[in-house]
């Protein structure tokens, strides 16, 4: 097989692995009880959109997240939980991005992870507000949020930041940085 | 790129630390105001504005929600909701907070005199 076409498969490969993985855990992470605030959850389907973003490129981070998204939602969510956690994905990941881009000297995955949650739970709010047509409700809702972003978002980051050191040490072939 | 914290990590931890403090301090100056009358809205709509004072039951035009107000206490005591979060919202009384339905999108919140002289005055 000619080397390029290897590299495409690899690639192809682990996006599906991707999609999968992260489909599994943001489905199952409703059954771990945080606390009994709405739109708090661990954020573990994060682990595979950073992974995305490290081992391939924004694009493809990007159609993993939606197929994730939309897979989860059609299987069991519900068109308000569809516009909640897209507008959360969405504004996550293009933060993640921005954050690699601009300042990768300066943040580990960690801080990274950090900006993905932040701007997640900030994206969601704004949807909450415009849902319910009260800035003060969603304000209200917004510390909550935050806080639950900067213990989810370094939890995620730890466990990402490990689960790429583990995968750097395993030959995955051409095609992945 | 992906071993240790760096300094950048701290720098951002402490940015949106005070985002969220700021936020809660800007929120404390708005909730703070006492409030006699509890405001129902859904799909951003107010549909009723009911007395602290009287105990009552009041259901949602649809029957999907249905809260209780008893000896000034606010609570959610039924939804037909899956999740079930508002019905185990911390109950509200007259000083802040607000229950939220998320998947019927009704919203509860405790509104002041002023604020309802206010919403009068512009719909006039």
């Amino acid at each position: 097989m000619p080397s390029q076409n290897k590299s495409k498969l690899i690639r192809l490969t682990t996006m599906a692995l991707l999609v999968s993985m992260s489909a599994v855990l943001s489905y199952y992470e409703r059954f771990i009880p945080v606390i009994n605030v709405p739109g708090v959850k661990l954020g573990l389907a994060n682990i595979f959109t950073l992974m995305a973003l490290m081992l391939l490129s924004w694009k493809e981070a990007l159609l993993i997240l939606l197929a994730r998204v939309f897979l989860v939602s059609f299987f069991a969510g519900s068109p308000i939980g569809l516009l909640y956690s897209l507008s959360g994905g969405l504004m996550s990941l293009f933060a993640m991005y921005l954050a690699l881009k601009f300042v990768p000297r300066y943040i580990s995955i960690i801080g990274v992870s950090l900006v993905g949650a932040f701007f997640h739970n900030t994206g969601q709010c704004m949807v909450l507000g415009l849902l319910l047509g009260s800035w003060q409700i969603a304000l209200g809702y917004y510390p909550i949020l935050v806080v639950a972003a900067l213990a989810t978002g370094s939890l995620i980051g730890y466990i990402t930041s490990h689960f790429l050191n583990h995968i750097q040490s395993v030959p995955l072939g051409p095609g992945l940085s | 790129m992906v071993k240790k914290l760096r300094f950048g990590d701290l720098l951002i931890f402490l940015l949106f630390a005070l985002i969220g403090l700021s936020v809660f301090l800007f929120n404390m100056g708005l909730f703070n105001s006492e409030g006699d009358f509890l405001e129902v809205s859904k799909d951003a709509q107010v549909i009723a504005r009911l007395e602290l004072s009287e105990d009552q039951i009041y259901s949602t035009p649809d029957g999907g929600n249905t809260l209780q107000i008893k000896d000034g206490v606010v609570s959610m005591i039924e939804a037909d909701c899956p999740d079930q979060l508002c019905v185990h919202t911390k109950p509200l009384t007259n000083s802040s907070g607000s229950i939220v339905c998320l998947p019927n999108r009704v919203a509860l919140r405790i509104i002041g005199k002023d604020e309802e002289e206010h919403i009068d005055a512009i719909t006039e």
